[in-house]
């Protein structure tokens, strides 16, 4: 039953001096499933997952991924490996145009750039994969616009634009719905569902709504610890969480 | 190849003011000025190295100069020992052969920039400009010691380097030869910022932690920019070596670091041709001030502030207009 197991952590700790952000951290997230990280404000969870993504290394604990352990793999290592993420804070290259972040974020996945002469939107790679890459979150229009003069909710089809290029295995998204309004959100969901037929995806998100509707499986943290995993309708039973969380929500 | 109007106007009249200068100045009788624009294309040179690390690399280094001094030192090294007959280390014959002096000014210059830069790079921000400064300090205490090549005093160096086609002793024709290697230097830059080394650096100074989950290894593209800002230079160093006849340990000084960060602010950060302009007008006004008083940084000081503050992108920007896709 574990065959199919895409990224394993297992009692994964980490401290900022007397500060615990995460204790005995686990989860398991299967190939092909959308896998939701929940709990309160300050439950450790983008610590969490700055420890998948390599940005942070943990102090103790391990992270397989499709078998191979890469608990302290530099992010740029992993990011190669196939993992992909987004930030909370949306995390773009704001004085660059569309097409210029785009097209970075499809030359960073290929091999070295120390191509030094020809200009790089003119590269044969870019061009092919720019404009699909561009169309699939709907900026193709926006391309020379540069990246600050975005809304809100295009900066975060941008940065998930972003994460996909280079078809990553595992795509992490720390809270894609923060600050959009509803229509975005049902936006939001609809990519994600589209695209979960290619790739598995670790969402982190406060939108408890749009959590148990999209969600195959559950990890909830509570304190910097995992306290209970499974089903969306196990864990909307389960008493542990309804005390620590979903109560005071 | 440069998509605003107004820019590409300003560049345009830049270049062949630049080109007709000598011209212009041998029939005004006024030769001295080609002696002193040699100068001003040297600094801009160096200038313009230090705009791609600045600008486009977002590394603030104060010790550019160092990478001036080493490849003016090697100039004024090699001559000595040609000069003395007596090879360097008994091994290496000295040589007064611009075709070969240049090329070894540049590349132990690099290679200087290689060693400083991947123990500097592992730092960041304040801290980066500090070691910088350090290892520029050490050079310069170093050459300072270097009691055979004038210590503290310097060396002269009684003979420009030379070549088979152009006498580099003339002043008219080593103009010439420095504006090649400007816009030679220049162009490559160009070329390099919009390449995909070039994206991928200005993604790393706008956004290191984003293009590190992109998959880049920032390190080692800080770590070339590096390098080759570092040789532009060193070959700087290398014809001001030739311009002025002399080397001293003042050419790695820290104030020349500062200088040269103060050309690039004044002809605007990230504009590439802006710290030329930057580097024309610090140096006249140190000239023309600097008959008047020994204090024209007095004056100096003010306008640099005005300028930082009013004009973003320096000179150039406002010359060139401040197009939005130019931040």
């Amino acid at each position: 039953m574990m065959i199919d197991n895409l990224l394993q952590v297992q009692d994964l700790c980490k401290s900022f001096g007397a500060v615990q952000a995460n204790k005995n951290f686990n989860i398991d997230i299967m190939r092909g499933s959308i896998h939701a990280l929940i709990g309160p404000n300050g439950a450790g969870k983008t610590t969490a997952l700055n420890q998948l993504s390599g940005e942070l290394i943990p102090d103790t604990g391990s992270i397989t991924f499709e078998g191979q352990n890469i608990t302290r793999l530099k992010s740029y290592r992993r990011s190669r490996l196939g993992i992909a993420r987004s930030f909370q804070i949306t995390s773009i290259f704001e004085k660059m145009s569309v097409e210029e972040n785009m097209a970075l974020s499809i030359i960073s996945k290929s091999g070295h750039n120390f191509r030094f002469w020809k200009n790089c939107l003119l590269s044969p790679q870019v061009r092919t994969e720019l404009g699909d890459a561009l169309e699939s979150v709907g900026l193709f229009e926006r391309k020379d616009v540069k990246a600050r003069h975005l809304s809100h909710g295009e900066k975060k089809q941008l940065e998930v634009g972003m994460a996909l290029s280079g078809k990553p295995k595992l795509l992490m998204l720390d809270e894609p719905m923060a600050g959009m309004g509803p229509g975005g959100t049902v936006e939001m969901s609809k990519l994600i569902l589209r695209l979960k037929e290619t790739m598995t995806i670790l969402l982190v998100e406060h939108d408890m709504e749009v959590v148990f509707a999209l969600a195959d499986t559950i990890t909830v943290l509570v304190s910097g610890e995992t306290i209970a995993s499974g089903k969306p309708g196990a864990i909307r039973t389960n008493e542990l969480v309804r005390a620590a969380y979903l109560g005071d929500d | 190849m440069i998509d605003n109007k107004r820019k590409k106007i300003v560049v345009f009249l830049g270049t062949i003011s630049l080109i007709l200068l000598p011209v212009v100045a041998t029939i005004l009788g006024h030769e001295y000025f080609i002696s002193l624009f040699s100068r001003i294309l040297i600094y801009s040179l160096a200038a313009v190295s230090l705009d791609l690390l600045i600008g486009f690399g977002g590394l603030v280094s104060l010790g550019h100069a160092a990478y001036v001094g080493v490849g003016g030192y090697v100039v004024g090294i090699l001559f000595f020992h040609a000069y003395e007959a007596e090879p360097i280390f008994g091994i290496i014959p000295g040589t007064e052969n611009a075709l070969i002096v240049l090329p070894c000014a540049v590349l132990i210059s690099a290679l200087f920039a290689l060693i400083i830069g991947a123990l500097s790079l592992r730092t960041k921000g304040m801290h980066f400009i500090m070691i910088t400064l350090a290892f520029a300090q050490m050079i310069f205490y170093f050459t300072v010691g270097l009691e055979k090549y004038g210590g503290d005093d310097g060396l002269s160096i009684y003979s420009r380097n030379q070549m088979a086609i152009l006498d580099l002793s003339d002043d008219f024709q080593f103009y010439y030869f420095c504006l090649f290697f400007l816009f030679t230097f220049v162009f490559v830059i160009y070329r390099l910022v919009h390449s995909r080394f070039g994206l991928v650096i200005r993604g790393v100074s706008l956004n290191e932690q984003r293009i590190q989950t992109l998959g880049v290894n920032s390190y080692s593209y800080k770590l070339v920019c590096f390098v080759i800002a570092g040789s532009g230079a060193g070959l700087a160093g290398a014809l001001l070596a030739n311009q002025a006849e002399y080397i001293s340990p003042g050419m790695m000084h820290w104030t020349l670091s500062g200088e040269l960060m103060v050309m690039v602010l004044l002809g605007g950060l990230g504009t590439i041709f802006g710290p030329i302009i930057g580097s024309v007008i610090f140096i006249l006004m140190e000239d023309i001030l600097g008959m008047y008083t020994e204090h024209w940084m007095v004056y100096m000081g003010p306008f640099l502030v005005f300028v930082v503050i009013f004009a973003p992108k320096g000179l150039f920007g406002l010359l060139a207009g401040k197009k939005d896709n130019d931040d």
